[in-house]
């Protein structure tokens, strides 16, 4: 096991931070913190740190907020609650839903063409962020960005909030919606501007409630052909 | 440098969580739930079967303690606590319905939420949290949202700031203890 002198003259709580342990270390490092009053003290002071960043409150406040409300997002309430037993019913249903109900559910920046009585979206499925991966979206027809956000199981309450924010930090969206039915993802069509132009977006849902507690942040980037 | 109170368990400390005090329970779940809060994340890929390690080591532990077994002493209550969280661990990667084992392509768990009980939930502490964060200077708060926020490429922020893994690491190092100094001060303050 670690012993404390070599945790502190070798920054291992910073090298556990930046996940630079090899595994064994990364073990031997954990076994001494849970047993070393002074490190215990390092690790909550990090953890505190680290979720707090992570939730986006080390950007200045009001960064990455807005009640612009540019992004639409499509409700999902599948009539049958016995579908919901299996995970790939939701999908299906939200993406029929989708293709079925653009007309209808599009407002503000998307505008159909005339004499077109609906056409189909495309979502792109956008998962958890972890480890700097990225999801690669395009957008689909009349150059509109549509993503399935997979809430990864986690519960809400009635609503979800949700920031947009460009790789730039302009935040391009924030508002929030009714939250899906357990299994479903959040339908979410993005402003037509996102569609335009390749560039990098970081999403992040939350509790409405909570206000800022993020529960997930998803980072894609849009590659437009 | 000021710092976060701290703790050395002793056999009264045992003794009370033993006989379900209530003050003690709450410390040693938010104390052992921190830590494993760190130590799981990196190990479990949702917050369910975060939530569900942790749950389920508090009560293994605790019916340990009960029986008079598994801690010998104290101060080996933190080892114990460790022990019988990777055993619990290793029981989630088996067990098939509740549970997805590490694989190599695995989608690792995402390390920017916050766990549920984790001290960042609290309302009051997660305005300390913030507090203490914003009153970083901008520097080191711009460091952190890469890292922790947006999750940026390592080598990329060093190649950004012109600084080698070696004194990123010192960075961090720096904006910790800034962050400390800053959370502790609020308690300073509320005293």
């Amino acid at each position: 096991m670690m012993d404390h002198l070599q945790a502190v003259n070798t920054l291992a709580m910073e090298r556990y931070l930046l996940e630079e342990m090899p595994p064994e270390e990364r073990e031997s490092f954990e076994a001494h913190f849970f047993s070393c009053a002074e490190c215990a003290e390092d690790a909550r002071v990090a953890v505190m740190m680290r979720d707090g960043a992570a939730a986006g409150w080390a950007r200045p406040a009001g960064e990455g907020v807005s009640a612009t409300g540019q992004a639409a997002a499509l409700p999902f309430r599948p009539a049958n609650r016995r579908w919901r037993s299996s995970v790939a019913l939701p999908w299906a249903a939200a993406a029929m839903l989708a293709i079925g109900l653009g007309y209808q559910t599009v407002r503000g920046p998307l505008v159909p063409r005339p004499g077109v009585e609906s056409f189909a979206l495309t979502p792109s499925t956008v998962r958890p962020a972890s480890r700097g991966q990225e999801a690669v979206v395009s957008p689909g027809a009349g150059g509109i960005v549509t993503l399935a956000v997979d809430l990864g199981g986690a519960q809400f309450g009635e609503s979800i909030g949700y920031d947009l924010v460009r790789g730039d930090g302009k935040t391009i969206a924030s508002g929030t919606a009714a939250a899906p039915v357990d299994g479903a993802p959040l339908l979410l069509m993005l402003p037509r501007s996102v569609g335009q132009t390749s560039d990098h977006y970081v999403l992040t849902v939350h509790g409405e409630r909570e206000a800022r507690l993020t529960v997930a942040t998803y980072r894609f980037r849009v590659r437009v052909p | 440098m000021s710092r976060l109170p701290r703790h050395e368990f002793d056999g009264a400390y045992l003794e009370r969580l033993i006989a379900g005090d209530p003050d003690t329970e709450r410390h040693f779940t938010r104390y052992f739930g921190d830590l494993m809060s760190l130590k799981l994340r990196s190990r479990l890929r949702s917050r369910e079967q975060i939530e569900d390690a942790k749950q389920e080591t508090f009560a293994r532990v605790l019916t340990s303690l009960k029986r008079k077994s598994g801690v010998k002493t104290p101060e080996a209550l933190g080892a114990f606590v460790n022990s019988v969280c990777n055993n619990v661990v290793f029981e989630l990667y088996r067990s098939g319905s509740r549970t997805v084992p590490l694989e190599e392509e695995f989608d690792a768990a995402d390390e920017r939420q916050p766990s549920v009980d984790s001290t960042i939930a609290a309302g009051e502490e997660r305005e300390r949290i913030r507090t203490a964060l914003l009153a970083l200077p901008a520097k080191e708060r711009d460091l952190l949202t890469w890292l922790f926020f947006e999750g940026r490429d390592k080598d990329q922020i060093c190649r950004d700031l012109a600084v080698d893994r070696d004194y990123l690491r010192v960075l961090v190092h720096r904006a910790k203890n800034r962050f400390r100094e800053q959370f502790v001060q609020q308690d300073t303050e509320l005293e």
